[in-house]
């Protein structure tokens, strides 16, 4: 691999000063934050940026407020290791901390941060290659090129979603709260992804993730099951979230369901919402909440495991998360 | 009482030679010599499976400021050879050129710059135009042997390839007994097929030499190498330059599993030292370790096997195709491994070999540890298994009614040597037995097995499976090592020995000291410099601790003998009136001269002359070192995916030189045969590109993944190794993956024929398994057996 190209990095010590530097080197500026995904990219020269926006030192980034009761705000530069960790966060929203310990390893989780996972690159066997390796071939459209090679013909980039809190994050009706030249902006966690390899979001080029707002954990429970080949390291290849309220009489108040790691974006099952809420869970409900999950995990084949069996893990996790938060025999 | 008790220095837990250098970093690997204006070198590589190279343009990347030297297939003079690392003559056929006007595979060399800094050389490889025509490609080793296929070598100075234009690097077949005739009398015969794919070492330190010119006008290269001798000699003629102008040092190294056999990288940094008089360093990239170095090489295997109306074994035929990639490299020796210690380890009349290695446009086998062993044994253990469920008898009682014994002759010994005929041996020692009994014993083999199949989702079995490997190759592989006596009663021991960081130096100082009775630490171990050390053929097959420990305790005997002399001398008192005891000469009445007071006498006082000695040492027979390792495995039925709970190796390396040492090899050679088991392969697109290329993607089990890992060394005396030891480097590497797949057929019932087993697999069986009647015309293994 090819060692880091030089670049400026600017160090920013608020919101508002990080704002302006982006917004005054343009497309020549990326953000950094915990760097676990931006400097492997550098070095092989997947991301190319002249100028780098750090976000360690602006404090306001790293602040967790609120509690489970009423809601917690969480910075989007709180390191994953701190999420596993913080009082107000596992007492209320044990998905977040599931989905949180079980990203790579732990020297790169004391890194990483949560809004670093959030906005993650997506993930392809092709564009993931070294410099060298890509350009002997040809460079495919989602950096330099015109071409998809993981899918010639394809209209789309089909690179996979391998954010693990995202789909945490839907599952919990989390919103998130950005800053811009223009100002603040609050979005439905589930509104910043797209269908889209290479335009797998929807911040803006001036915005900052600044803070991730969870909902009162009152009467919820949640929980994140992730299908990888080995117990560590390895990025989602299947991700499933629930969120679940139930009532005094057992009944489903609220549920979401959200998956990931299939494909270009994480999605909800809107229908599971349906079908369940204000209903006593039955094992026939839970088959069809099960099998609805099979119908739209459309999973890409651009990622270990064949697709058709990560799409056949889709309600066996979908069936465990459910199950387990419900109290059933697993 | 064990007999390695007895001993002083060997049988313990003596700390590393090496260890206080290595955990203090002061500069003891290869990377850690910075030289003044030195050069760093890249590859341009191919990106294509097969292709012609019409045209390479280096005019552009000639002009960028700080290119040193650039080499190609116009500027390097076209010598064929093998980059094997074998000793003379090479087993592998000379098939490749340091550059050619052909491509055989992604990944394949096409030129390489030396520039000022890591940045100008990868400038300087951009600006290289090449015009490849492309050539059909051949991935499968099956369709590569069909009529038309493309040929992959069909240049015409290639030396001993077997059938060039079939692509078939070698073919060997092999008996013992009438096979056919066994089978076609045998009351059933069951045929299976296996697959093993490609998996790669990943060492942690990859592949990297250093080369720079004395002030002598020699090119001295400090590579990585598990083969500092062979290394020379092979440079010697690829370089075209007398061996005598070369001197290859050998540092500390992060690990070999026989991916440093291979002389990959050493020619380009002595070719460039050489042309432009300046030191250059060459270390390869993950990326290129994953593709571009060299690999297990991937077997499909067909067992035959007939029981007789009592179940025993009657006859065993294997048929090997293996895929030996772009290059023949180890082809023919690792099938001869593969069959020689698979056919060997049950007692069976009838036996036959039948194994042809073809080319493809893949990435190249090479020598990794247990060396064809693995891919042996897994079809083997697998197939045992089978047939003792299907018997209804016990596994554990099946193995042990067939196993091999102590004074049984080695059957396939004298028809697979080294890629020639061998030697007829006998087994001498043989723990095998109790490596069975104490591992079964440690598992708890009898309660789990007789467990009643859970209904739950998790459901657990155990499985096992037994393996013998070799200490060194037979009547081959020679070592050598050299003594010399200080003042002080210290010794120096030069060796030609290659301490991969396997601990061979700390071995080598046991036996020594143990001969001479002195302390471990004063012996100082010099170890791998072809100028300074005496020959050793290096650090592969097994082969360390029996002929290089061989080696030393010889010459540590003759210098004892030496030391005798001259202290009974100065106690002036008969030879036969004294012993050696704790670095001292003691005469039988009680008086003793030190060591170190000898050593003055010698050298200063009257009829000087050095204390000193050069001992070589070769065998006609290996000793197998045995194994029996046990998996207790949990899988999930609704997933497939497999977790390893325990993983009990019972091994026997004869007497452990150092136990501490022997475990370690245990656990890591486990490690990396559970990898090989469950999750580590290498996988290619349809045009032959690899597509793992880091360790995020290449499945290297991490701490998380792996069980509680228990390691028995059952001590056994072998007579012929330096006090009583055999080999421990590769044999618990052998047995992980069948003993994994025996326990998931355990705890579900689906066997899996094909590595590494994987829950897509395992769940597809499962899925097979509950519909059982649907035809699957697919999956040849699902034919029954034959009655």
């Amino acid at each position: 691999m090819l060692r880091l190209p030089p670049f400026r990095y600017l160090s920013p010590r608020s919101l508002e000063e990080a704002v302006s530097m982006l917004a005054d080197h343009g497309p020549e500026a990326m953000l950094v934050a915990g760097g676990t995904d931006v400097y492997p990219k550098m070095r092989r020269r997947q991301f190319e940026p002249k100028v780098l926006v750090g976000l360690a030192r602006v404090g306001s980034l790293r602040e967790v407020r609120g509690t489970p009761t009423e809601g917690v705000s969480i910075g989007a530069g709180v390191t994953l290791t701190q999420l596993t960790r913080q009082a107000e966060i596992v007492t209320g929203y044990s998905g977040v901390v599931e989905g949180a310990e079980v990203i790579s390893t732990p020297q790169l989780r004391n890194m990483g941060t949560i809004g670093g996972n959030l906005l993650v690159d997506t993930r392809c066997t092709y564009y993931d290659q070294t410099y060298q390796w890509r350009k002997s071939i040809d460079f495919c459209m989602k950096k330099e090129g015109s071409t998809c090679w993981v899918a010639p013909g394809s209209p789309r980039c089909l690179a996979v979603t391998s954010t693990d809190l995202a789909p945490v994050m839907m599952s919990l009706g989390a919103r998130l709260r950005f800053v811009g030249p223009e100002g603040e902006r609050v979005l439905d966690a589930a509104d910043l992804y797209r269908e889209d390899g290479i335009h797998y979001h929807t911040r803006q080029p001036g915005e900052i993730l600044a803070e991730i707002l969870l909902p009162s954990a009152e009467g919820w429970s949640s929980t994140y099951r992730k299908l990888r080949r080995r117990e560590a390291f390895d990025f989602p290849l299947l991700g499933v979230a629930v969120g679940l309220r139930t009532g005094a009489g057992g009944e489903i108040e609220d549920v979401r369901i959200a998956i990931g790691g299939v494909g270009s974006a994480p999605q909800l099952i809107e229908e599971a919402t349906e079908i369940l809420c204000g209903k006593q869970p039955s094992e026939e409900l839970i088959e069809k909440v099960a099998s609805m999950a099979f119908r739209s995990s459309k999973a890409l084949d651009n990622t270990d495991l064949i697709p058709i069996y990560r799409k056949k893990m889709a309600p066996v996790f979908v069936r465990r998360a459910l199950r387990g938060l419900l109290g059933l025999s697993p | 009482m064990s007999r390695s008790s007895q001993f002083q220095s060997v049988g313990r837990k003596t700390p590393r030679v090496d260890a206080e250098k290595l955990a203090l970093g002061r500069g003891t690997f290869a990377d850690d010599l910075e030289l003044p204006g030195m050069l760093t070198l890249g590859v341009l590589r191919s990106p294509h499976a097969h292709a012609r190279i019409v045209r390479i343009d280096t005019s552009r990347a000639e002009e960028l400021d700080g290119v040193a030297c650039i080499l190609h297939h116009g500027t390097v003079e076209r010598i064929a050879y093998s980059s094997a690392g074998q000793g003379h003559p090479e087993p592998s056929p000379w098939d490749m050129f340091a550059f050619d006007v052909k491509v055989r595979h992604v990944g394949d060399r096409v030129a390489a710059v030396a520039a000022e800094t890591p940045e100008i050389a990868q400038q300087a490889l951009d600006l290289i135009e090449v015009e490849y025509e492309v050539l059909p490609a051949v991935l499968d080793p099956m369709e590569a042997m069909v009529e038309g296929a493309p040929v992959i070598h069909d240049e015409e100075d290639a030396e001993r390839i077997h059938d060039a234009n079939r692509n078939i690097v070698a073919h060997l077949q092999a008996s013992k007994g009438d096979v056919e005739e066994a089978l076609s009398s045998a009351s059933r015969v069951y045929e299976r097929t296996y697959e093993m794919g490609y998996v790669q070492h990943a060492a942690i330190e990859p592949h990297i030499a250093l080369a720079w010119m004395d002030e002598d006008d020699r090119v001295v290269v400090r590579t990585a190498t598990q083969v500092p001798f062979h290394c020379r000699r092979i440079l010697a003629r690829v370089l075209n330059i007398p061996l005598k102008r070369i001197r290859v040092l050998k540092p500390r190294v992060g690990g070999g599993f026989g991916g440093k056999q291979e002389i990959l990288i050493e020619d380009l940094v002595a070719l460039v030292a050489l042309r432009t008089g300046r030191p250059v360093r060459y270390e390869m990239t993950r990326a290129e370790e994953l593709h571009a170095a060299r690999t297990r090489h991937p077997h499909r295997t067909t067992l035959r096997a007939g029981v007789d109306e009592d179940g025993r074994l009657v006859g065993l035929s294997m048929n090997i195709l293996e895929n030996s990639g772009a290059y023949g490299c180890h082809a023919l020796t690792v099938m001869c491994v593969a069959g020689d210690k698979a056919l060997s380890l049950y007692r069976i009349p009838a036996l036959s070999l039948d194994a042809i290695a073809v080319y493809t446009n893949l990435p190249v086998g090479g020598a990794f540890r247990g060396y064809g062993a693995p891919q042996g044994f897994f079809p083997l253990e697998s197939l045992i298994d089978e047939i003792a469920n299907d018997l209804g008898k016990d596994p554990l009682e099946y193995r042990r009614d067939h196993a091999i014994r102590s004074g049984d002759p080695l059957p396939m010994s004298k028809a697979l040597g080294e890629g020639r005929e061998g030697f007829e041996q006998t087994i001498g020692s043989s723990g095998l037995f109790e490596c069975i009994e104490t591992g079964g014993a440690s598992i708890d083999w009898k309660t789990k097995r007789s467990r009643v199949p859970g209904k739950g989702r998790f459901r657990r079995g155990v499985g096992m499976a037994c393996a013998m490997q070799g200490s060194g190759i037979p009547g081959i592989d020679m070592a050598a090592a050299g003594l010399k006596m200080n003042e002080d009663g210290s010794f120096n021991l030069t060796a030609g020995a290659t301490d991969i960081g396997t601990g061979a130096d700390t071995m080598l100082a046991q036996i020594v000291a143990e001969a001479l009775t002195c302390s471990v630490e004063d012996v100082l171990v010099y170890t791998s410099d072809t100028d300074l050390t005496p020959f050793d053929t290096g650090a592969y097959a097994s082969s360390t601790t029996y002929l290089s420990g061989g080696a030393a305790k010889k010459a540590a005997e003759d210098v004892k003998e030496q030391i005798t002399v001259r202290g009974a001398r100065m106690l002036e008192v008969g030879v036969e009136d004294v012993h050696v005891e704790q670095a001292h000469v003691v005469s039988t009445d009680g008086r003793k001269v030190s060591f170190s007071e000898i050593c003055l006498d010698t050298l200063y006082v009257e009829e000087q002359f050095q204390i000193q000695a050069v001992a070589s040492h070769m065998s006609y027979v290996s000793p197998p070192p045995f194994a029996a390792q046990f998996a207790e495995v949990e899988v999930d039925v609704e997933t497939g995916i497999v977790r390893i709970l325990r993983f009990v190796s019972a091994i026997d390396c004869g007497v452990a030189v150092n136990p501490q040492m022997a475990e370690g090899q245990v656990e890591g050679a486990v490690v990396q045969g559970l990898g090989y088991a469950i999750s580590e392969e290498m996988i290619f697109t349809e045009d032959g590109s690899p597509v793992l290329l880091d360790l995020q993607d290449y499945h290297i089990p991490t701490a998380r993944d792996l069980p509680e890992l228990v390691g028995h060394l059952v001590e056994t005396y072998e007579e012929t190794g330096p006090f009583g030891a055999k080999a421990v480097a590769e044999i618990p590497i052998d047995a992980p993956a069948p003993a994994v797949a025996n326990a998931v057929f355990d705890a579900v019932g689906v066997r899996i024929y094909s590595l590494p087993v994987t829950p897509e697999k395992v769940w597809r069986a499962l899925q097979r398994k509950g519909r059982s009647f649907s035809p699957d015309t697919k999956d040849k293994n699902r034919a029954t057996t034959r009655s």
